[in-house]
């Protein structure tokens, strides 16, 4: 079952001036859904059209089997957000950003200490919101959006300002909410690398249309096809006409012989025959396609 | 449920605000200014506290600053830097994704603008009262004139001014809602207010919704040309036009954070 499910989503903000077409978000339940593309995508236009920050034009929204327009006030209540930039009240300390979220949600002022452990802010006392730096105004936010134990969290980028450790702890925060909770991540990010090592799911967003949506699996399976072995010899030219009387369709780069990675058989055959032609083998070395790689071969 | 959870997260937001100090500091003010004025010219202060009408001298001299001057400007600067809290914390978009209705939200903050109105008002009198008290502990010969303005005074007279500035409490806030820019509410607001005054020798001077304190003052000193009945239905329907074209702007906002 999904838990955010669009059909057909689009937003213009001028009449001929689409910023998405045609989305078809489909969101698991109990995923952690990384939505990648790069800046200007309309990651943060999918995003505030899925919690009502913009006025719903064309297609269709649902979370939790729901539909958003008629049931906004209910769904709202299940979940936590974070949009781009922190959204603090910056004369207001950390607890009292949390207590006036947790008057809006209806719920108790209890959790505020738990919640400033988890995201390291415990020791911030009266210092008010406006004096924190960017990457702890990051985590307050982080710290709204999880307050009232959300079954859905959508972040907009919630890296954004931190260092490489406060990543690493937001990262394993949000597997841990995941897996202990069950919670229900949409992610964005326009840093494949940042988010690959969490998504179970992924969407691929650019110029407002979706290049790829499904499982972090199948964009995997994408990259071993990708990948391609590299041939140092002793005569390049030559050993280009062997590698194409073995099927396989090699360029010279740099003096090196490439072509996509065949079967294990294809390559003993292949160094069988140069041996066997005395053209000496150097060195023979695998290429691994990145998932960057293939993210910006779907954008471009 | 929803108004109550609303209002008491928006009462939250005004504490350490700048607006908030603005109410006390206001409310004290011209109080203190009068209490100065006594501290520092003993005699006449001792011939001001000897007079029969003392009660209503006083306080027809603390309202005459602030009815004209200090309550116009207060509630502009006052309802724009309240409602533009959510602007320049960008967090319209952290509340209108809480699971209120937008109803709620709209009515919990313009009932904030009126409560801090009123505590302005509840303050003022309080200080009235403390700045006429405290000359007579220090200066010798000055002695408490019996009792204070008459009740019914002190009703009218609030009612009055709070109705008065009514009008500009809304259209502020209308204006503080559509725009991201603190300085056009600001300067729109002051902007009219001096229009307001320099159009106060109209004839139909019951028409300009930010010269109503000053009307209502005027009307106190027995200027001709001034009806009172005009000033509060005028007051009144524009405070109600003002609100309902608020709430309608706000509802069909395209975007909402």
């Amino acid at each position: 079952m999904n838990c955010i499910e669009t059909k057909n989503l689009s937003h213009y903000y001028s009449h001929d001036q689409a910023v998405i077409q045609q989305i078809d978000l489909a969101v698991p339940k109990g995923a952690i859904y990384g939505f990648l593309g790069p800046n200007g995508a309309g990651k943060t236009t999918t995003i505030r059209l899925l919690l009502g920050l913009l006025k719903l034009q064309k297609g269709t929204i649902s979370i939790f089997g729901e539909d958003v327009q008629s049931n906004r006030i209910k769904i709202l209540s299940r979940i936590g957000s974070l949009i781009e930039t922190p959204s603090l009240y910056g004369h207001l300390p950390a607890q009292e950003n949390l207590a006036i979220h947790a008057r809006l949600f209806g719920i108790k002022k209890d959790r505020i200490k738990e919640v400033l452990d988890l995201t390291g802010l415990a020791n911030t006392g009266k210092k008010t919101a406006g004096k924190f730096s960017l990457g702890m105004k990051q985590r307050l936010s982080l710290a709204i959006a999880l307050y009232h134990n959300p079954e859905l969290l959508i972040l907009d980028e919630p890296t954004n300002g931190l260092d490489p450790n406060g990543i690493i702890e937001i990262r394993e925060l949000l597997m841990k909410l995941n897996a202990e909770k069950k919670t229900t991540i949409l992610i964005s990010s326009h840093i494949l690398t940042e988010i690959e090592k969490m998504v179970s799911h992924v969407g691929i967003i650019h110029q407002g249309t979706l290049k790829f949506q499904g499982s972090l699996q199948e964009l995997q399976s994408k990259r071993h096809s990708g990948n391609t072995l590299s041939l140092i010899t002793s005569d390049s030219v030559a050993a280009k006409r062997i590698a194409e009387q073995c099927s396989l369709s090699a360029t010279i780069i740099d003096n090196k012989l490439q072509f996509t990675t065949p079967e294990h058989a294809t390559t003993a055959l292949l160094v069988k025959k140069l041996v066997d032609q005395n053209i000496d083998v150097y060195r023979i070395e695998e290429q691994h396609q990145n998932l960057e790689n293939i993210f910006m071969n779907l954008i471009n | 449920m929803a108004y109550t959870a609303c209002l008491s997260a928006e009462w939250m937001k005004t504490r350490r605000s700048f607006s908030s100090w603005l109410v006390v500091i206001g409310s004290a003010f011209v109080p203190f200014i009068m209490l100065l004025a006594n501290l520092f010219r003993p005699d006449s202060a001792r011939s001001l506290y000897l007079k029969v009408n003392f009660w209503d001298l006083y306080w027809s001299n603390a309202w005459n600053p602030v009815a004209t001057f200090l309550c116009p400007l207060g509630v502009i600067l006052s309802t724009s830097l309240v409602t533009q809290l959510e602007f320049r914390n960008n967090t319209w978009k952290q509340l209108h994704t809480s699971p209120q209705s937008y109803t709620s939200i709209f009515t919990a903050k313009l009932s904030v603008l009126i409560i801090m109105f009123l505590q302005f008002l509840l303050l003022f009198n309080l200080f009235i009262y403390v700045s006429a008290l405290i000359p007579t502990f220090v200066i010798s010969g000055i002695k408490m004139p019996k009792g204070f303005v008459p009740a019914a005074t002190v009703w009218k007279d609030n009612w009055d001014y709070f109705s008065a500035c009514m009008p500009i409490l809304a259209f502020q806030f209308l204006i503080s809602l559509r725009f991201k820019n603190f300085l056009i509410p600001l300067a729109g607001g002051i902007g009219l207010w001096v229009a307001s005054l320099i159009g106060i020798s109209w004839k139909h001077n019951y028409l300009l919704p930010y010269g109503h304190s000053t009307l209502q003052f005027m009307s106190r000193k027995n200027i001709t040309g001034i009806d009172p009945t005009k000033i509060y239905s005028s007051a009144a329907i524009y405070t109600i036009v003002f609100i309902v074209l608020a709430y309608l702007l706000y509802l069909t906002q395209k975007e909402k954070g």
